[in-house]
């Protein structure tokens, strides 16, 4: 039975070699639509994590102190209340990042480098109130009363300008800064990206359909043979499964060539930007390329499954 | 088989009665043609008793089948028993004429290496040898009623009905396939003709069934 499917499947796929094509490129682009949508969350969701490492709060510290004052500094900010963890980048470590970004054009920046000054990269504790252990933080007034993640990061922020040493702290998550925009683009985009991505999974199924039943009008003399010589609903169906679910499997690898391509470009093309940024523009990983792929044949399967029923066998 | 219809009547929508009260017992292995002019009624019979369609009511039964009332799965194992040469033949134009007489073998699951020694023996069988690998397309009128023939013979079914099966035939191909079939109800197949060509149906010793309005207006022979 499977090798009778099997060699079904192989014929229909290789009678209409052309029409196959096509269905493959048409599924292809629908399925790229999914796939950018899933690598611009997969690279926002990266790129959130990775400054979330960093810390929510940048604290400015001020030129001119010793190795060792900076590190008094990071251990006072470490033990004040609703800090998770601080990590101290001293002017040195600053200045090097900077030059490794910029690579060959470090030379034109030059004695600019020198001036960069240190800072204390703070992240908060998760659950920390705003009001909480604010007593006694002089500037932390603004704050005390405020409730929930923003409360808390303002209560923080106080707490932190009030230290000897700190020269001005910033969010990295609020305001109007690139960071912060990029931020905002991501929550905005959150819900939405899963919107595109359901609508899209949706258009392949749709398109999927419209070619399985385009797929059965022509074989239509074929299969009213088959069900005349008395072939079994599986014998009938399945090819038509199977060969639906390879279409739309290779329309989404394809798709995933297509996308995987893009980004490279991207890369080679904003190589700086990203390094300056520490960013890694990323594929979908290959456990996620495989359930993509796969979701896209139980798509196919299925909408196939569906017409071919309901148009051949009557029900 | 036997073949027994009980009472048939057959309405298609909105309200065009095909059949109107058919009642005829076939005996094993007996050869009958069914004679009457166009919209009588003949391929009504011919699609209830190959289970295409259920009448609207009244009972077909075929040996032990309750023909009329199989369900998708019965019908499927039940016409692996029934031999169908179609009046349009419906032939896969781009295969060759063994792998259209082989689709039954497949479809039944035998092996691919018995499938096709058994299309090739039918092919042989309809004096088709020479024409194994020849895609159908290729084949002239002629040629392509005895691939039909040879594909409704593959399985070696106990119920043949052949629907207008020498309709597009010369009368002496006419006459090669009529011998093809009478055969086969020697060999203990029930086989049933539809036929406009009472002269080629008198020259065999089989019964005739007149249908007439979606009545039984006429039955001779043995």
């Amino acid at each position: 039975m499977i090798g009778a499917v099997l060699r079904q499947t192989a014929r229909a796929l290789l009678r209409r070699p052309l029409a196959q094509l096509s269905a493959v490129a048409l599924i292809g682009a629908c399925a790229s639509l999914l796939a950018v949508s899933l690598t611009v969350s997969v690279n926002l969701s990266r790129i959130a994590a990775r400054w979330e490492e960093g810390g929510e709060l940048l604290a400015v510290l001020t030129p001119g102190l010793s190795a060792a004052s900076y590190e008094e500094l990071a251990a006072r900010a470490r033990a004040l209340p609703g800090v998770r963890q601080v990590t101290l980048r001293p002017p040195a470590l600053a200045q090097q990042d900077l030059l490794d970004a910029l690579g060959a054009d470090a030379f034109e920046v030059g004695a600019a480098l020198s001036a960069l000054p240190g800072t204390l990269e703070v992240q908060r504790a998760e659950g920390a109130e705003g009001a909480e252990g604010a007593e006694g933080a002089e500037g932390a007034e603004g704050a005390e009363g405020a409730e929930g993640a923003e409360g808390a990061l303002a209560a923080l922020r106080a707490r932190l300008l009030d230290l000897p040493g700190v020269q001005e702290v910033t969010s990295l998550t609020e305001g109007d800064g690139l960071i912060a925009q990029l931020y905002a683009l991501r929550r905005a985009l959150g819900g939405w990206l899963w919107l595109l991505g359901a609508w899209v999974g949706v258009s392949v199924a749709f398109v999927v359909a419209q070619l399985v039943r385009l797929s059965l009008l022509q074989r239509r003399l074929e299969i009213e043979v088959w069900v005349a010589v008395g072939a079994s609903e599986g014998f009938i169906l399945l090819p038509l499964l199977a060969e639906a679910a390879a279409q739309a499997a290779l329309g989404a690898w394809l798709s995933l060539r297509l996308v995987g391509a893009l980004v490279g470009a991207l890369r080679a093309g904003g190589a700086q930007t990203l390094r300056l940024l520490q960013l890694e523009l990323v594929t979908l990983s290959a456990a996620d390329a495989a359930l993509f792929v796969g979701g896209a044949a139980l798509i196919g399967a299925a909408a196939s499954w569906r017409v071919a029923r309901a148009r051949l066998l009557g029900r | 088989m036997r073949v027994q219809l009980f009472h048939l009547e057959h309405t298609y929508p909105p309200d065009h009665k095909a059949l109107r009260g058919v009642s005829l017992e076939l005996a094993e292995g007996a050869l009958t043609f069914l004679t009457g002019p166009s919209g009588a009624g003949k391929s009504t019979l011919f699609r209830l008793m190959f289970a295409e369609e259920r009448p609207s009511s009244g009972q077909v039964v075929v040996g032990d089948w309750p023909v009329h009332r199989l369900s998708y799965r019965e019908r499927a194992r039940y016409r692996r028993q029934v031999g169908y040469v179609f009046q349009d033949l419906k032939l896969l134009p781009a295969l060759s004429a063994a792998e259209n007489v082989a689709l039954p073998l497949e479809a039944a699951g035998l092996a691919r290496t018995a499938q096709r020694a058994r299309a090739h023996e039918r092919l042989y069988e309809v004096s088709l040898g020479h024409a194994l690998h020849t895609p159908v397309e290729q084949l002239s009128g002629g040629e392509r009623q005895r691939v039909a023939v040879a594909r409704a013979l593959a399985l070696r079914p106990r119920l043949l009905l052949a629907d207008e099966p020498t309709g597009n035939l010369d009368p002496a191909l006419s006459r090669a396939v009529m011998d093809l079939l009478f055969e086969q109800s020697l060999r203990g197949c029930t086989v049933v003709v539809s036929t406009h060509d009472l002269a080629l149906a008198a020259r065999y010793r089989a019964r005739v069934v007149e249908v007439r309005g979606g009545l039984v207006s006429g039955d001779s022979g043995p």
